[in-house]
């Protein structure tokens, strides 16, 4: 039917009202389908008027809300998140609700040191008979988002939409990476750790496809499995041991944003959080990420020398659980720094290192997080930055200059400011009874060649008996996950595999060097029920330092 | 009340009355009077527009007279259906005969003041009887000022306030001068365990007046909440420890002894006389406001639908059931479920509903097996 | 870019067709016409992406509404259809089967709430209203363009019950279910039937001998072909799910298997043992259960007898009103002052709970009869010596010492052995003092979460006769709907697990309220592994595991992340 639509009653009136300079905050709101939205619903039927600034999303229960969606909706211009469901007691579910307060605490405290404003999120508990509850509720929030102006500009929100990522170079790309070296001999695919629990993965198989795919459909992705694209965890163990020198890492990140284009994308671990964190501080927000430093802490604005501490101010909420304490790993770098007499600056407007977002195939996003972070190398003017996460260093050290400018600063890990000291007699340790053993970093380790300083450090620890695992150094098996992707059934095979070697050795302790080690190492060890206790190797250096 | 309108083996009757039952267990047949909501069911969308122009305003039942509702009307916010009702004694149009401003309004043309009492008559193996409770008038228990003291009011007014989507918005405000109520007392066993009135125990008073206290200390962190009791009733599940948490964490305090009486001073507060029998010691008590836990009484007309279905009442006009099996009247195949046989809180009313359900599927089932005596259809 | 959960379009559709989107936006009268610029989101409507048709309708919810969805289902291919108009809390269900009656999987519609959630909440400024309108219904298109076709999931149930606990209310339970003439297996731990009631000597409120109305329960199963009664069984493994539950009973030393629909569980309690508690020594100083034997064999003598309450109840180590005792006492006061109206009776309690309509009448009769009440408090507990015990009567401000031939303990339920092991067994909750913990503590008060599993009786919480008798035939009630329909359905919205993403973690398993998910062993490539799994009849669609998985294991069948993350997408 075509009815003549009416004329909206008073629409000139609500033009003249409302004057172009009035801020009009974007609100989302998720509803539970059995109380709040029966509760906006009620507010509907009531005529109770709140702004139109809300939107609402319906869920079956709040303890559905992900924190990935609010992440997104504040990305994506939202500048206020309000979650509403059945109050405790009342959830239809039994107890969601209670699921979706303990996520909410988790979730505010990562956007508090993201720099989104807390008054921005809030969580409530509507009842389908507080239609006048939910109005109220929501036009107080529009006018609280209100007083505190928009989250991110416009340009900000445009800034975000990559255009048609440029198509890189085919031909380039197979001669960078040394491809069509290949020989088929298997060698990349009989070391490859992934291979051993799964066997469709084989970065054999995975250039093979490749090339058949593009040769015979001009479509290099064609053939391809998606479990070879993301299930490999860039451990580089094939490249290292490549008779051809074919850089199948290298190799594998061009393949996935080829992949990500076509929406064949891989499993993010953690929701998609992981990623949209660190997309998040491309935006230039003001973070809170550096509550943790403790007031004995010796820092220096104006120092000449760094310390990048990466993303363990957003790992601490989020895996605890695990038994893991990632801001234990910088507080403990700060006393050996300040114990070694140097008074590092730590800065407020570092961002992450985009070693993540790199190795997932997001090229764009990685570079607009290394573009910051060089951007603020220039300002701050320091010679030297320290790293303690092996990650961080080697973004820093070999992926900035391969796509900027080489930047004059000297890079240094803890392990090799730690070996140069100890070696000068600059750092007293005292005894520490007890078997260890070390679990390689693949970044550390088989990408830097940084073996040895490790295991100088923790053997002048006196008393401390450091046992090897099998498969170590260059041989040495990965945590299970280096980019918050295809954490899986097979990486708890792997994860388990490596547990098993290092109960082998009789030592009573794992030391890691990087804090996903530690994540992921300790996350499987609680799964497995293991008694090996996982500890950053920082620990141990402290409690060193303090029997000295 | 959506889960049973929507279920296809259940056809909702509302807005009408039992006339007349015949007929034994397995097949009576029921008369029911439909009565006239004028408004055509099949056409309202329950959109309300009727509603927002009604010019009629009377005191609304569902608030207890805390506040007005308009002459068509939902009777409450969720009311299932969602078709409102027009109220024949308020409406301008039935009775002066002009306005009909609900009819212009209605876009689906819904309104029909022609509309009258129909007759439906049903076949049923089965009868549940259901009809709820009513509460204690608390104005016959003229000590407690009911009806005359303005800030003593019933338990069912004081839910209305306390609601966020009641009448005061869910603030517990004062009905003499609209200000906020901060010290408020429950008058427990109002019409109960009282020879004078009815000897029996209400059940839910208690567990609700703990409730209500806690509920004013979560709205107002500044109040003080007193409950006057004799007994606390608290063998339900959970009970022991939920009076535990009103005592120990939310600060409400119970007093033992009955309130005696209640007078009004010259600001309009009610006071309390009474002995703290603890304390063994007749005091008074200045409050903003009282709440009076009204007894559990048998619902108007309880006993005019038992003698229609020739069921006996027990000596309170409460259905009469057999101790040890509770849903069960004198009467094959007539069932009670919930309060109408005596006072019991939700949980209690809920299983006790669903064994009335168990013994009516016992008889609907029984009857069906063997081949029944008249005209079956 | 995030990873996946970008709202990038479906991946591979199973049909390699595209979304031919309709959509009908209702004026609902004045409703939505009166404050939304109709006309303008429609136009925009046919703006949006995969939009083949738009049409407005004056009342899409009636009969010319409905008829118009078919045809333009029809005429122009439509294959995913949105309604922008009320809630869908009122029209979804009926919207859904026009589209079905179309030919259109239900599954393929979104309703958008233009109405209670635009229109009559922003009539003051249809201008943004109207832009609002627009919004909600780009996220809706959005939304409907991923949706997939799902079918309603069923599954068969076998129609045999088993009842675990043959006391009154198991009694009552397996009764009402065998008269809808379903099989029940009715199983008794002791070798008698009766439970707590053979302990009992008469009843309250009627007097009567508590041994009859254990017969004639007795008598009426022995009458019901339909159930087998298994005395001195035990429960011993069970497996499976609302349905289809293998179930493994040991009687007597014989084993059996049998496979039922679904199980009651009431298993009833015990009466806990004072020890070391005011004396008790079981002669001189016994408990009610010892005094009903005494009246019952006609060995009781006592002149002077006192009865202390709440021994062991209402205390911080047990903090529940035991439901039963007070009545219990005051039974046996009436009884004994009728019986032996020379003995004195002394009620040392802390409050008396008579509740309901039959109850506080026998206290006011037993004071009439002369039996003296005495309030304690758990600030001075009564102190017993040889001979009387010592009451500091808070009513009265005083110590009073009552001497006594006989002092009689009333002692609380308690959960009985086993209940851990049978709660494992059939991943249903206890609470903090072992009784089962139901579904909802109002509105679901004689079933677990987990669909399938019922309670009744003294398991669930002390209860008297009558209380388990409508107790039993509630969850009998209950238990009935998926026996007597044979077949139970669920809507396919559930969670799923991707098998090669989950690493047993458990999260989910441990946080389902509703037992859905277990982990299965299997072996994939030659290795051993264990993966979650969930059951799409008991998933109720809450979502929550999904949130908690940390490999994003498991998706949502119509609430997929990457459903709402297409929407939140499209909202700014």
């Amino acid at each position: 039917m075509s009815t003549v639509t009416k004329q909206p009653r008073k629409a000139e009136k609500a033009e003249e009202k409302a004057p172009a300079t009035v801020f009009e905050p974007s609100i989302l709101a998720f509803a539970c389908n059995w109380c709040s939205y029966a509760g906006a619903d009620l507010a509907g039927v009531s005529r109770l008027q709140y702004p139109p600034n809300v939107k609402l999303i319906r869920v079956m229960c709040s303890g559905r809300v992900s924190p990935i969606f609010v992440l997104e909706a504040f990305k994506k211009g939202a500048d206020g998140v309000i979650i509403t469901g059945c109050h405790i007691g009342d959830c239809h579910y039994q107890d969601g609700n209670v699921k979706a307060e303990t996520m909410f605490k988790k979730l505010a405290e990562v956007l508090r040191v993201l720099g989104v404003e807390p008054e921005r999120l809030r969580l409530e508990w509507i009842s389908a008979s507080e239609g006048q509850r939910f109005a109220t509720i929501m036009t107080e929030f529009t006018e609280k988002v209100r007083k505190l102006g928009p989250l991110l500009s416009p340009e900000q929100i445009k800034a975000q939409e990559t255009g048609p990522a440029e198509s890189s170079d085919l031909k380039e790309l197979v001669r960078e990476t040394g491809v069509y070296q290949c020989i088929e001999c298997g060698k990349c695919t009989g070391g490859c750790l992934m291979a051993r629990f799964n066997p469709q993965v084989s970065p054999r198989l995975a250039m093979k496809n490749f090339f058949v795919s593009y040769f015979s459909h001009k479509q290099p992705l064609k053939l391809l499995s998606m479990d070879e694209v993301w299930y490999c965890l860039t451990c580089e163990t094939c490249h290292y041991h490549c008779p051809a020198g074919v850089d199948f890492a290298k190799f594998i990140v061009w393949l996935r944003s080829e992949a990500i284009k076509l929406g064949k994308t891989g499993t993010p671990t953690h929701g998609g959080v992981m990623h949209a964190m660190m997309e998040f501080q491309a935006l230039g927000l003001k973070q809170n990420r550096l509550d943790w430093v403790d007031s004995s802490a010796q820092v220096d604005e104006k120092s000449d020398t760094m310390y990048y501490v990466g993303c363990l101010p957003y790992f601490e909420p989020i895996f605890t659980e695990t038994g893991a304490h990632p801001l234990a790993m910088a507080r403990n770098t700060l006393k050996i720094l300040n114990a070694l007499g140097i008074k590092p600056s730590v800065y407020e407007g570092e961002v992450c290192c985009g070693h993540d977002l790199y190795w997932t195939g997001n090229i764009e996003g990685f570079k607009k997080l290394a573009a910051l972070n060089l951007e603020n190398i220039q300002k701050t003017g320091v010679k030297r930055i320290i790293f303690s996460c092996p990650e961080c260093f080697y973004t820093y050290k070999i992926l900035y200059p391969q796509f900027f400018k080489t930047v004059e600063v000297e890079t240094v890990h803890m392990m090799q400011l730690l070996d140069e000291k100890i070696k000068k007699g600059e750092l007293k340790l005292g005894r520490l009874e007890g078997k260890f053993t070390f679990q390689d970093p693949c970044r550390l380790g088989r990408l830097l060649a940084i073996y040895d300083e490790p295991r100088r450090v923790l053997k002048s620890v006196k008393g401390l008996d450091l046992q090897c695992m099998e498969e170590i150094r260059k041989e040495s098996i990965c945590c299970g996950s280096t980019h918050w992707v295809s954490c899986s059934s097979y990486t708890k095979q792997l994860q388990k595999y490596r547990l098993g070697q290092a109960v082998d050795t009789g030592a009573s302790t794992l030391l890691t060097a990087c804090p996903k080690c530690q994540i992921h190492l300790s996350c499987a060890a609680k799964d497995l029920k293991t008694k090996m206790k996982i500890q950053d190797y920082t620990e141990i250096i402290v409690q060193a330092m303090e029997q000295a | 009340m959506a889960a049973c309108s929507d279920h296809p083996n259940i056809e909702c009757l509302t807005y009408s009355a039992v006339r007349e039952v015949s007929g034994n267990a397995g097949d009576f047949t029921v008369t029911v009077a439909k009565r006239p909501r004028y408004i055509n069911e099949s056409l309202c969308t329950g959109c309300g527009e009727c509603t927002e122009k009604c010019p009629g305003k009377v005191p609304d039942e569902f608030n207890l007279g805390l506040a007005k509702r308009k002459s068509i009307f939902f009777h409450f916010a969720q009311a299932v259906p969602r078709i409102p009702v027009i109220d024949p004694t308020a409406c301008l149009m039935l009775t002066k005969g002009k306005c009909g401003v609900c009819q212009k309004k209605c876009g689906a043309g819904a309104i029909d003041f022609k509309q009258t009492e129909q007759l439906v008559k049903a076949r049923v193996g089965t009868i549940v009887v259901a009809t709820g409770f009513d509460i204690y008038d608390a104005s016959l228990a003229t000590e407690y000022g009911f009806g005359r003291i303005k800030n003593v009011l019933s338990s069912l007014q004081y839910e209305r306030l306390i609601s966020a989507s009641g009448p005061s918005g869910g603030h517990l405000n004062k009905p003499s001068d609209g200000k906020p109520a901060h010290k408020i007392a429950y008058v427990l066993c109002v019409g109960s365990r009282d020879i004078t009135s009815n000897n029996y125990c209400s059940a839910l008073c208690c567990m609700y007046a703990a409730k209500d206290a806690m509920l004013a200390r979560e709205h107002d962190a500044g109040s003080e909440s007193f409950v006057f009791y004799t007994d606390t009733r608290c063998s339900g599940k959970g009970f022991w420890q939920y009076f535990e948490k009103a005592r120990s964490e939310y600060g409400v305090n119970f007093i033992r002894g009955r309130v005696s009486r209640i007078t009004e001073d010259h600001s309009g507060n009610p006071v309390m006389w009474y002995e703290d029998t603890k304390q063994r010691r007749a005091k008074t008590l200045t409050a903003d406001m009282v709440i009076l836990a009204n007894a559990i009484v048998p619902a108007f007309g309880t006993d005019k639908l038992a003698a229609m279905l020739g069921i006996e009442l027990d000596k309170f006009g409460f259905i009469a059931t057999n101790s040890f099996s509770p849903t069960d009247t004198n009467r094959d195949g007539i069932f009670v479920a919930g309060c109408v046989g005596g006072p019991r809180d939700i949980a209690e009313a809920v299983a006790h509903a669903s064994a009335a359900a168990a013994r009516a599927a016992e008889t609907v089932t029984r009857e069906a097996a063997v081949p029944a005596i008249g005209n079956r259809g | 870019m995030s990873i996946q959960l970008q709202a990038t379009k479906k991946q591979d559709p199973p049909d390699e067709e595209t979304p031919r989107i309709g959509v009908f936006i209702c004026h609902c009268g004045a409703n939505i016409a009166g404050f939304v610029n109709v006309e303008e989101a429609a136009k925009y409507a046919s703006s949006l992406p995969d939009v083949a048709f738009v049409q407005k309708n004056l009342y899409t919810c009636s009969e010319t509404g409905l008829r118009e969805i078919k045809t333009a289902i029809k005429e122009h291919k439509l294959n995913r259809v949105l309604v922008a108009s009320c809630t869908p809390r009122t029209h979804e269900p009926l919207f859904k089967s026009t589209c079905q009656e179309a030919g259109l999987n239900r599954y393929l519609f979104e309703l958008v709430n233009i109405r209670e959630q635009c229109s009559w909440v922003h009539m003051q400024d249809p201008v943004r209203a109207t832009e609002k309108a627009k919004q909600l219904i780009r996220m809706g298109v959005a939304r409907v363009a991923l949706l997939e076709p799902r079918q309603e999931i069923t599954v068969e149930v076998t129609r045999k019950a088993l009842v675990i606990g043959g006391g009154v209310a198991g009694i009552s339970a397996a009764l009402s279910i065998a008269a809808s003439n379903i099989p029940v297996i009715l199983v008794e731990r002791e070798k008698e039937l009766g439970g707590l009631l053979r302990d009992v000597n008469k009843l309250y409120p009627t007097l009567g001998a508590a041994s009859e109305l254990v017969d004639e329960h007795v008598k009426k199963l022995q009458k019901a072909p339909l159930i087998k009664v298994m005395t001195r069984a035990k429960v011993l493994n069970v497996s499976g799910f609302i349905g289809n539950y293998k179930v493994q009973i040991d009687s007597a030393g014989e084993q059996i298997e049998d496979t039922v629909g679904v199980i009651v569980v009431a298993t009833g309690a015990r009466i806990m043992i004072p020890n070391g508690m005011y004396g008790y020594d079981g002669k001189n100083v016994v408990m009610q259960t010892e005094l009903e034997r005494r009246l019952k064999d006609g060995s009781f003598s006592a002149r002077s007898v006192v009865m202390i309450q709440c021994v062991g109840a209402r205390v911080p180590e047990r903090e529940y009103c035991s439901r039963i005792c007070c009545m219990t006492a005051i039974k046996n006061a009436i009884l004994i002052r009728e019986t032996y109206p020379e003995t004195e009776i002394f009620v040392v309690y802390r409050d008396i709970q008579t509740f309901g309509t039959l109850y506080e009448e026998d206290y006011r009769r037993a004071r009439e009869l002369g039996v003296g009440f005495l309030r304690y408090g758990l600030a001075k507990l009564p102190a017993v010596d040889e001979g009387g015990v010592t009451v500091y009567d808070e009513l009265l401000g005083k110590n009073v010492r009552i001497p006594y031939e006989l002092l009689v303990l009333s002692a609380p339920l308690v959960a009985p052995e086993g209940v851990t092991e049978l709660s494992k067994m059939l991943k249903v909750p206890l609470d903090a003092n072992g009784f089962y913990l139901e579904a909802h503590a109002k509105l679901r008060p004689v079933e677990f979460a987990t669909d399938g599993v019922y309670l009744c009786g003294c398991a669930r919480w002390p209860c008297d006769i009558g209380d388990a008798v409508y107790q039993g035939r509630g969850s009998a009630a209950r238990a009935l709907i998926p026996l007597r329909k044979g077949k139970v359905y669920a809507e396919p919205l559930y969670a799923e697990v991707n098998p090669n993403v989950c690493r047993d973690c458990r999260r989910c398993v441990e946080s389902c309220p509703y037992s859905a998910i277990t982990t299965v062993e299997e072996t994939v490539h030659g290795y051993q592994r264990t993966v979650s799994k969930v059951n799409p009849v008991l998933c109720k669609g809450c979502g929550a595991c999904s949130v908690l998985c940390p490999t994003g294991a498991i998706g949502m069948k119509h609430y997929d992340n990457t459903l709402i993350m297409a929407m939140i997408g499209k909202a700014f």
